[in-house]
């Protein structure tokens, strides 16, 4: 019985299979045979799994019958094929060879039998039996490869990694070639040292290679154009390099295939930190690993550019036409002409243009996508980390973080504040997270040098200009800013808010009373207190430790000037000069003015001596002034303000900033955040409530006080110097040990010992030599 | 003597202890010693040997050498002070008052406050402040017409230190006073009935018979309260903060590491807290376990 059933199901499908047959060739102009017979290198590949989707499609679309084969990596199998396709009477043959040389055989049975030869993608090597090639430019792959390593390569002595195709194949001598033309004038200067090729490094001086000393290289770095090889390949070249010669490093991988496997291998490697990779083809998989930031690049060659190439040079030869040529490749025997495309570079940036958006792939096909290209909104969440928990400062993040989810509602906001010790305990909270590599995706810093010289030579915060280009920030925030926040050209945080540290606070009535004016200098300034004393009342009110460094800044700066100033924080001020001598002298004169008890003062108990009357002037940052409002002070009626002696026009800058953490676990989440940092509207609710300045000069002055008001307009017009107590001129050492010596002088009062202690802080953990 | 069973059942159950103990102590220590002989600076982790330097530049910074000095001042008045008012309240409430269980609660209350509560309200009570401004116990000297009395607290130049010892005595000498109280009520009664017989002046008694007996008690306060005042930092913290004038090891410590970054300098400085407490504990620790094992 089960043998009837077979035979009924087998009668009807040959039925079927006649009627359809007899069908097809009424759908076509050219008779029954088939016109183009095509031959592909591997079905294993997703790359000729798509080409063999679009050449049916481009080909029936044009009316001619295709039939297309799979030479499964096998050069006998592909001569078979191309045989079997000259049978069938084929006029015109598109072959991608799976060996350049060993397909010679095949295209020569085909144009003995009056077949058209089309080398597609890969040439076809010593024969006079191709008549077109259709191609992409393969040493401007290789040279875009190289050319995306070069962009991203900073310092010298960065590690390279070179793997090359198959050493039968003559494109991966191409693309080789173009790479090496871009790289080796890198690896001659040292920016680049070769770690897993000593034929590439014999080499290494050359610019030009012949053939047989590319074939040498790539003998060493061939990857046969197979995952298994390549992931083997840089596997035995991982396990023979020593950890130094890991780190950071850069990959030449000839194609997406080898690229992932090869990524796969160094990203497992735990003495690799990072890694560049270039590809080509984008490949689906490759898109979701650059999407995933696993695969850096990829060289895009449009295929259904080739294809078209492919087909229209087909058609040419159908219709007894040659096709048109703008080149020619020699293949060993003769020039092949040919009429190459160009290739455009993909990475994560313009991945969203590139593939998406011109059609190639669907935004579907991947996962991940538009949250580093803008527009999809971002989603998840981002953990910001500060020590924001109390006063205006809670407020005014309460206010920004409100601002964001308006902006973003997908993304969950998560505040990470880390109460005590005006951010020390916080600090060291993240320097056990950083440790730990669990870090927040972005935190809290005082811009400039404390950010810069804990986080950047750490490697742990990311470089924003893109960001601040993108974003228009440059034009918004002042000139003399953005050197104090970057470091070697790059700017690494955002800054929210900016607060002024040489404020001189007084108290109009007290100064009235004894016929004392505001003083613009430091012998002034010596001389009103000298009369304030005379008179009984307490000149000078000063607080804890921290408020004494700042009293230090302040004086460093009336006595020295903003040139001499800057000077002291990059080495071209010294710090044994005689000018610095005066300051520290007028440090430790002013210092004899203040109140007995203000090792037990916070700097609030201090700044409330100046609006009670208790005392005449006291140097706080503008901070005070929120505190003042707080007490039920008015402005110049309780208080008034002056920039401290001796440094009018200057303004002496502290700024709370963000940055970007290295291997943030929501990079777009933290970049959303950023932007929203760095924005007019999340400046705008932020400051007001915090009583700081926007870091952006077009801020609405209407929403801010009266001393604020005036405060933005010295922001955007006097020169930008930055505060050492708060973080912008010097990096946490330094300030430790500067601390340290001011500690001691103020306990002993020995100023050329102090001197002499600020001189060995700036060799030890400053620029000084 | 145990089956040799049971012997590897118990070093099986104990084994967990053992390794954790192992791992986060001892391992501990000997990471922070590596530490301590490395060039680490910055919050990337750097192993490079650089031999004693650490402990060489130590001793040559003047910071330090104020760490020394107070730490010995603040041990002295510290250990001093809580052994003599412990000692004295000890015999008051031995001398059998009325209400002992009450005074002897209000006196060992303080033990139960963490060393920062003490802080911040020994803070208030010693403020400085002089003129119109004068609060805490500044204050009530003034109106207890005490003048005299009324100084400028941990604020003093040189000796400020000091004053920190005052709220670290108010904290531990209840429990000075507990320790000697237990001693003295382990003397049998007999001994001092037989002095009183012998005609001894209740002086006499305390100074031949009680005092001697109560001296293992006495070594035990000492190491007791000197291996805290070594490790002292809570306390100063709260009172007085970051300024260098109260400056101690424990604080100098956490600062050039988490402030200044100086991984080497911090770990080299716990290194020699560890061994300074360890000089202090590790020979009583030998003389218990001896006169353990003798009785």
């Amino acid at each position: 019985m089960s043998k009837k059933v077979l035979f009924t199901i087998l009668s009807l499908l040959v039925i079927v299979a006649t009627v359809l047959s007899a069908c097809t060739p009424k759908t076509t102009e050219t008779g029954s045979k088939i016109a183009v017979g095509i031959v592909l290198p591997t079905k294993d590949e997703p790359r000729w799994v798509q080409d063999e989707t679009r050449f049916n499609d481009a080909l029936k679309a044009a009316g001619y019958d295709v039939q297309i084969l799979f030479s499964q990596g096998d050069s006998a199998k592909e001569k078979a094929n191309v045989e079997a396709l000259i049978s069938q009477g084929i006029k015109v043959l598109i072959i991608c060879p799976q060996d350049g040389s060993a397909a010679g055989a095949a295209a020569e049975a085909a144009k003995a039998a009056g077949v058209k030869v089309i080398s597609y993608d890969r040439l076809i090597r010593d024969t006079d039996a191709v008549d077109f090639y259709v191609t992409f430019d393969s040493v401007s792959v290789g040279a875009a490869q190289a050319q995306y390593l070069v962009d991203h390569a900073s310092g010298t002595g960065l590690p390279l990694y070179l793997y090359a195709g198959a050493a039968s194949d003559n494109n991966a001598f191409l693309f080789f070639e173009g790479a090496w033309n871009v790289l080796q004038p890198k690896i001659a200067d040292g920016t680049f040292v070769i770690k897993n090729s000593a034929e590439a490094v014999k080499l290494q001086d050359k610019a030009t290679l012949t053939r047989d000393e590319q074939a040498a290289i790539i003998g060493q770095v061939t990857t046969n154009w197979d995952f298994n090889t390549a992931k083997s390949l840089a596997e035995a070249n991982l396990t023979a390099a020593a950890a130094e010669d890991k780190g950071d490093v850069f990959i030449l991988a000839p194609n997406d295939g080898t690229a992932r496997a090869i990524a796969d291998a160094f990203g497992a490697d735990k003495d690799v930190t990072s890694y560049f990779v270039t590809g080509q083809d984008a490949e689906k998989a490759s898109v979701q690993y650059i999407i995933d930031g696993k695969q850096s690049m990829t060289v895009f060659k449009d295929v259904r550019t080739l294809v078209n190439d492919a087909i229209t040079a087909a058609v040419s030869f159908l219709q007894d036409k040659t096709p048109t040529a703008t080149t020619s490749y020699n293949n060993g025997k003769v020039d092949v002409p040919a009429n190459p495309s160009v290739v455009i570079t993909v990475d994560k940036d313009n991945v969203q243009s590139a593939l998406i958006d011109s059609g190639y792939y669907s935004a579907g096909d991947f996962t991940g996508l538009g949250e580093s290209s803008a527009p999809a909104a971002p989603a998840g969440q981002v953990e910001v980390f500060s020590w924001w928990t109390g006063g205006g400062e809670a407020a005014g993040l309460e206010a920004m973080i409100k601002v964001f989810s308006a902006e973003y509602p997908d993304v969950e906001f998560i505040n990470a504040a880390v109460a005590g010790g005006a951010g020390t305990n916080a600090r060291a909270v993240l320097a056990t997270r950083l440790q730990a590599g669990d870090p927040p995706d972005s935190w809290q810093g005082h811009a400039g040098q404390e950010l810069i010289g804990t986080y950047v030579a750490g490697k742990q915060i990311e470089p924003l200009n893109d960001l601040y280009e993108a974003e228009g920030w440059l034009a918004v925030m002042p000139e003399t800013l953005i050197p104090l926040i970057s470091q070697d050209g790059n700017i690494y945080s955002v800054p929210v808010n900016i607060h002024r540290a040489n404020v001189l606070w007084y108290n109009p009535a007290v100064l009235e009373a004894n016929n004392v004016a505001v003083p613009t200098t430091i012998d002034e300034w010596i001389a009103a207190m000298d009369t304030l004393k005379a008179a009984g009342v307490q000149p000078l009110a000063l607080g804890e430790q921290w408020t004494k460094m700042h009293l230090l800044e302040t004086v460093l700066l009336g006595t020295l000037g903003a040139e001499a100033y800057n000077g002291l924080w990059d080495g071209s001020t010294d710090w044994a000069s005689p000018e610095v001598t005066t300051a520290l002298e007028n440090y430790s004169k002013i210092l004899t003015y203040a109140n007995t008890d203000s090792a037990s003062l916070s700097w609030q108990d201090a700044a409330q001596l100046v609006v009670n009357g208790d005392a005449a002037f006291n140097v706080m940052g503008d901070w005070a002034e929120g505190y003042f409002r707080e007490l039920g002070k008015a402005p110049m009626t309780d208080y008034g303000w002056a920039p401290v002696p001796g440094s009018v026009g200057v303004f002496q800058f502290l700024s709370d900033s963000f940055v970007l953490a290295v291997g943030a676990p929501d990079p777009e989440g933290a970049t959303a955040w950023l932007k929203i940092a760095g924005s007019k509207a999340g400046q705008e609710a932020f400051n007001p409530v915090k009583g700081s300045i926007c870091a952006r000069t077009d801020c609405d002055k209407t929403l801010f006080g009266e001393y604020l008001q005036s405060a933005m307009d010295d922001w955007s017009s006097n020169v930008v110097v930055g505060s050492l107590t708060h973080g912008v001129v010097a990096n946490d050492s330094w300030k430790s040990e500067i601390d340290t010596a001011l500690g001691l002088f103020i306990a002993d009062g020995n100023v050329e010992a102090f001197q002499a202690a600020l001189v060995a802080a700036c060799t030890s953990s400053g620029p000084c030599k | 003597m145990l089956r040799d069973k049971d012997r590897y059942l118990s070093i099986l159950l104990i084994s967990p202890s053992i390794l954790a103990v192992l791992i986060f102590i001892y391992g501990f220590i000997a990471w922070s010693v590596r530490v301590s002989l490395s060039k680490w600076k910055g919050l990337n982790a750097d192993y490079t040997w650089n031999g004693l330097t650490n402990y060489i530049n130590l001793f040559a910074d003047p910071r330090f050498a104020v760490d020394i000095r107070n730490t010995l001042i603040f041990t002295g008045v510290f250990v001093i002070g809580s052994i003599l008012l412990g000692f004295l309240l000890a015999v008051m409430l031995d001398q059998g008052l009325r209400g002992e269980g009450f005074f002897r609660s209000l006196f060992l209350f303080p033990m139960a406050i963490s060393y920062i509560v003490t802080g911040v309200v020994w803070r208030w009570l010693m403020n400085p402040a002089t003129g119109s401004r004068t609060s805490g116990l500044n204050l009530l000297f003034s109106y207890l017409h005490l003048d005299f009395l009324q100084n400028a607290w941990h604020t003093t130049p040189y000796w400020g230190i000091a004053a920190i010892a005052l709220a670290a005595i108010w904290q531990m000498s209840g429990y000075t006073m507990a320790l000697y109280l237990a001693g003295l009520r382990s003397i049998p009664v007999e001994l001092r009935e037989a002095a009183q017989i012998d005609g001894a002046s209740e002086f006499q008694i305390y100074r031949h018979i009680m005092l001697p007996l109560l001296s293992p008690v006495t070594l035990s306060a000492l190491i007791i309260l000197g291996h805290m005042s070594l490790k002292v930092f809570d306390l100063i913290y709260a009172i007085a903060g970051k300024q260098l004038p109260l400056d101690v090891p424990a604080i100098y410590m956490w600062q050039t590491t988490f402030d200044g970054l100086f991984y080497g300098r911090g770990a080299a400085i716990g290194t020699l807290l560890l061994i300074s407490v360890a000089v202090l504990i590790i020979p009583y620790i030998r003389y218990t376990l001896k006169t353990e094992t003798e009785s």
